[in-house]
């Protein structure tokens, strides 16, 4: 894995529902920024941050998650090591959704992060002559690199939801967690979260159609594709 | 449902704070945790734009420091459990 896939990893989360802004840094280097407001503000808002997590270092606690909901949205901190990723989040957000995503990102990438330095600007990608690549600062590059980028996830944490909601009428709790999961076992779908839309929509309605009743069946996959066209 | 057994609760009165509710142990865990996040929470609100700090939930390996603000202070508990945001939330909303 290389820092500019790691870097597409981060913008991608962006595409998430509600995500207003995504930052990733580890001490004074900052490895991604997409915030709604200035650098000087991005800048103070890791200082306080660092300083923040510093002072849990100190104590010797390993704090893995910080969420912090203020009156107009949500800092999400997640950790891991000296690696912190921050998400600003709106009221739309599944901040569960965000937080699982930044995780398996952090962790997936832990061997890389692990190797990079705490200085500022270390992590600014160069080319061999040693300039400054426009890759991570031109809003062109990096759309084509998020579009190029894998989908990391996806709403299966909402469709699961819906799908729950929907068959709750019909069964119980644990029978209908029972037969998702084995519908995702039948399917063969390792990571439900790395599937595109469309699979995501027959995967959903795959967990319906186990529904022996032929017009029970029909009535909850209408109120199924209903619930999906709202998402 | 019944409110989280164990709900903690710092209330402020005519600028006395009590601590109250929860283990001994817990309590003083709490009040610190929600002392040091909300000083935090000033500075990031400031930066952000935002006003005040309305629920902070704090995960480490031991478990969540939960606490959301109330008309007296603040009100949360300390958990050796992990729970998803969403269920600490509305377990919160019903203390």
């Amino acid at each position: 894995m290389t820092l500019n896939s790691l870097i597409a990893a981060v913008a991608a989360l962006q595409r998430l529902e509600g995500v207003a802004g995504v930052m990733l840094f580890k001490g004074r280097n900052t490895i991604h920024r997409q915030m709604p407001f200035s650098e000087g503000r991005a800048l103070d808002l890791t200082d306080t941050l660092g300083q923040m997590l510093e002072g849990y270092r100190q104590v010797r606690r390993k704090i893995r998650q910080v969420y912090l909901e203020f009156d107009g949205g949500v800092l999400l901190v997640l950790v891991l090591e000296e690696t912190v990723l921050v998400f600003l989040l709106t009221g739309r957000a599944d901040a569960d959704l965000a937080a699982s995503a930044a995780t398996v990102l952090l962790n997936d990438h832990a061997g890389l992060l692990a190797g990079l330095s705490i200085e500022p600007g270390a992590s600014t990608p160069r080319t061999e002559d040693g300039i400054e690549e426009l890759v991570v600062t031109s809003p062109r590059r990096l759309q084509e690199m998020t579009d190029k980028a894998e989908v990391v996830v996806n709403n299966w944490g909402q469709v699961r939801k819906v799908i729950e909601g929907i068959l709750g009428k019909v069964m119980g709790r644990a029978q209908v967690a029972n037969l998702i999961d084995r519908t995702l076992q039948d399917n063969g779908t390792a990571d439900p979260y790395r599937l595109n839309p469309n699979q995501v929509r027959k995967l959903a309605i795959s967990v319906i159609e186990h529904i022996p009743n032929v017009s029970k069946r029909r009535q909850l996959l209408t109120e199924l594709d209903s619930h999906l066209d709202d998402l | 449902m019944e409110p989280d057994p164990g709900l903690i609760k710092i209330d402020t009165l005519q600028g006395r704070e009590s601590v109250s509710g929860g283990d001994p142990e817990s309590a003083q865990r709490f009040a610190s945790e929600v002392k040091y996040v909300t000083y935090y929470a000033q500075k990031l609100a400031e930066t952000l734009g935002m006003h005040q700090l309305q629920m902070g939930i704090v995960e480490d390996r031991e478990g969540q420091t939960a606490f959301h603000s109330s008309a007296s202070g603040w009100h949360g508990v300390v958990s050796s459990n992990r729970r998803s945001l969403k269920q600490v939330k509305e377990s919160l909303s019903r203390s």
